[in-house]
């Protein structure tokens, strides 16, 4: 393949995973779906509070801690599993998936901290890929 | 009857069936006990009916980890320390009695059901309603009460005495009683015995005038609280060095306090009003406050101590560390005692200047509440090594001074955390919010150790247990090896749970009184 065809590849596969950013965010903030990097940065800026601390923080925190996990492939296979079929998106099942997943962590105790924030490895997992994706 | 020592003629014996040494919670409430029976109590106090800072200064003495000053941590005034107290009353829980294999010393010989009845019975003495300590007990309407999984966590229940100053409630009552003699400006200086130390012969009293006297009675009840009961036997060495009961060198040892840290805060992702049980106060015309703590099972689990955490300061931006100490020194300057960690404290406001001028800013716009700090208030393992003990210094009265030398240890620190943890997970698994643990919190032992709070809840130093070898009292609260001498105090916790103490004080004390009424009523009083 040429490189014209690997950056066409790279463009849509980031697009992708903005959209699984986005469905993670609607999950933690609980607002409406964000629609672009610059809308997920905000949309964690508001659940996170903004200064402390920053998503990315936790994405890369996480990914320190847990550098096997350091692939967008990867988080991506573990938070969505088998509900992510090619390149579609069923949102309100993923939306779903999340929330399972981040209520099973809690129920399990499943508890990562991140600059002091207790949050569900799901959630560590979902930071960490936005960070891969977008640099946030 | 209420007398001063400077009325009576220096030099005299007084007599009585009982003397009760101490006149705060414990001892006003076993003097009500014998209200209207053929047994005559004296009570003995240090202070009187007004704060005299003289008298207070006996109390002087070092606290070697000094966050706290003792002599402003207790107080020598009829009605003891409820003369300052908060009024939180809740009982001890049913496995704060039970010995617990991965925490050394812990466990009572009596368990909850034996001290049940009086809990009930030492309720109205703190102008309470009806005992009811569980959340099942009050309808909250229709805010909710979580649903806890209780492997997890439990509520924490406290009921708010007024709070109740034992020295104004119950003094006109104790003033008209004929068999009641308080005695207020008396100091119990020290503890004379028979030449083998089995039997209290009489106790010495002075006052700050150097006039002195002695009571005769046929049992004695020290009720002077966790620092003053351990000081009072150790300074008694006539015929032992090692002082009162002290055979297995236990009297001092165990002490214990309830630190309180800034756990952290919780930013909740409902409308707060849902959470109005935990942080509004007023239910069915009475005043409570509902918390959470880890679940016996949890504690087996985690291997970590009993824990409580409860909501405070409302926050309108985010939890902040440096708002925690901005409030902290605030309240220092308005009660005018500037404390000893206020540095850290400075430290900690300018390191979190950028979230102290947001939440300031959020509070002064009255913004909606977006959640609420965290504090802990976690139980203290028993450890031998931290003990109250005799300095060389010697008070106004000849008395040896005391010494605390103390540490508040990692299975401290664990507890907190993994109690912020286990909340974490339950606002999260009911998607109630997020929780932010205090960052100290997880930093070494001694560094946490350094940012706590305390609130006079001194312990252990004569605890109780069934054998002399590893306790002070027996479950009657009677000096092992003494056949007349008993303690009514916090001392005699083995164990302290998280619960407030001066309930339980109170309710031991009851069932003491109702020990010596039995003797008293058999003609066994001080029969070995």
């Amino acid at each position: 393949m040429n490189d014209d065809g690997d950056i066409h590849i790279l463009e849509e596969r980031r697009r992708f995973l903005g959209g699984l950013a986005s469905v993670f965010l609607a999950c933690l903030s609980s607002i409406p779906l964000a629609e672009s990097p610059s809308n997920i940065r905000e949309s964690l800026r508001h659940f996170f509070k903004g200064n402390n601390p920053g998503p990315a923080d936790i994405g890369r925190r996480y990914l320190a801690n847990v550098p096997s996990e350091a692939s967008e492939q990867w988080l991506v296979d573990a938070v969505f599993g088998s509900d992510l079929a090619g390149d579609t998106m069923d949102v309100p099942l993923l939306i779903g998936r999340v929330r399972m997943l981040r209520q099973r962590d809690f129920a399990r105790g499943d508890v990562i901290e991140a600059d002091g924030w207790l949050i569900a490895r799901t959630e560590a997992r979902l930071c960490a890929l936005a960070t891969l994706c977008f640099g946030v | 009857m209420l007398s001063r020592f400077e009325d009576i003629p220096s030099g005299s014996q007084v007599e009585a069936d009982i003397c009760v040494i101490g006149a705060g919670p414990a001892g006003i409430a076993m003097a009500k006990e014998f209200l209207g029976t053929d047994t005559n109590v004296l009570v003995i106090e240090s202070g009187g009916l007004e704060f005299n800072k003289e008298i207070q200064d006996l109390y002087r003495g070092l606290n070697q980890r000094g966050d706290f000053k003792l002599h402003k941590s207790r107080y020598r005034i009829f009605g003891g320390t409820s003369y300052v107290w908060g009024g939180w009353c809740a009982p001890l829980d049913e496995s704060d009695f039970q010995t617990k294999s991965w925490v050394p010393n812990s466990g009572w010989p009596i368990g909850l059901s034996d001290i049940m009845p009086f809990y009930v019975r030492a309720q109205p003495l703190f102008e309470l309603g009806r005992y009811r300590y569980d959340v099942a007990d009050w309808d909250f309407g229709e805010s909710e009460v979580l649903s806890l999984d209780g492997a997890k966590l439990r509520h924490r229940f406290w009921q708010l005495s007024p709070p109740t100053e034992f020295g104004v409630v119950y003094r006109e009552e104790l003033s008209q009683a004929p068999n009641v003699r308080v005695l207020l400006h008396a100091n119990a200086t020290e503890i004379v015995t028979d030449p083998e130390t089995s039997t209290v012969r009489e106790i010495t009293l002075q006052d700050l005038h150097g006039r002195q006297a002695s009571v005769s009675a046929a049992a004695y009840v020290i009720a002077c609280g966790g620092i003053e009961t351990a000081r009072l036997m150790l300074a008694s060495q006539r015929h032992n060095p090692s002082g009162i009961g002290n055979g297995h060198d236990l009297v001092g040892r165990f002490f214990m306090e309830h630190p309180h840290p800034d756990a952290g805060g919780v930013a909740f992702s409902v409308e707060p009003e849902r959470l109005k049980p935990y942080y509004e106060r007023n239910w069915d015309s009475e005043k409570i406050i509902v918390g959470w703590g880890p679940s016996s099972i949890a504690q087996e689990r985690l291997k970590i101590l009993n824990c409580s955490i409860v909501l405070h300061d409302s926050i309108y931006y985010e939890p902040s560390e440096g708002m925690d100490s901005l409030v902290k020194l605030s309240r220092a300057i308005d009660s005018g005692e500037w404390p000893d960690d206020a540095g850290a404290h400075i430290w900690r406001v300018l390191r979190d200047l950028d979230g102290v001028l947001r939440e300031t800013y959020m509070r002064a716009k009255e913004g909606p509440v977006r959640g609420f700090g965290l504090i802990a208030r976690t139980e203290s393992a028993p450890n031998p090594d931290n003990r109250v003990s005799l300095s060389h210094e010697r008070d106004e009265l000849g008395m040896p001074r005391v010494e605390l030398d103390w540490k508040v240890g990692e299975l401290e620190r664990t507890t907190v955390e993994q109690t912020v943890n286990l909340l974490a997970q339950e606002f999260g698994r009911m998607e109630i919010g997020r929780v932010l643990i205090n960052q100290l919190l997880l930093e070494d032992s001694d560094a946490w150790s350094r940012n706590l709070s305390w609130f006079g809840h001194h312990m252990g130093t004569t605890r109780m247990s069934d054998n002399p070898r590893t306790g002070v009292v027996d479950k009657d609260c009677k000096v092992h090896g003494m056949a007349n001498l008993y303690v009514a105090s916090s001392s005699v916790f083995p164990t302290c749970g998280y619960a407030n103490p001066t309930l339980t004080i109170v309710a031991l004390a009851i069932r003491l009184s109702d020990h010596l009424k039995s003797l008293a009523g058999r003609g066994l009083l001080g029969a070995a």
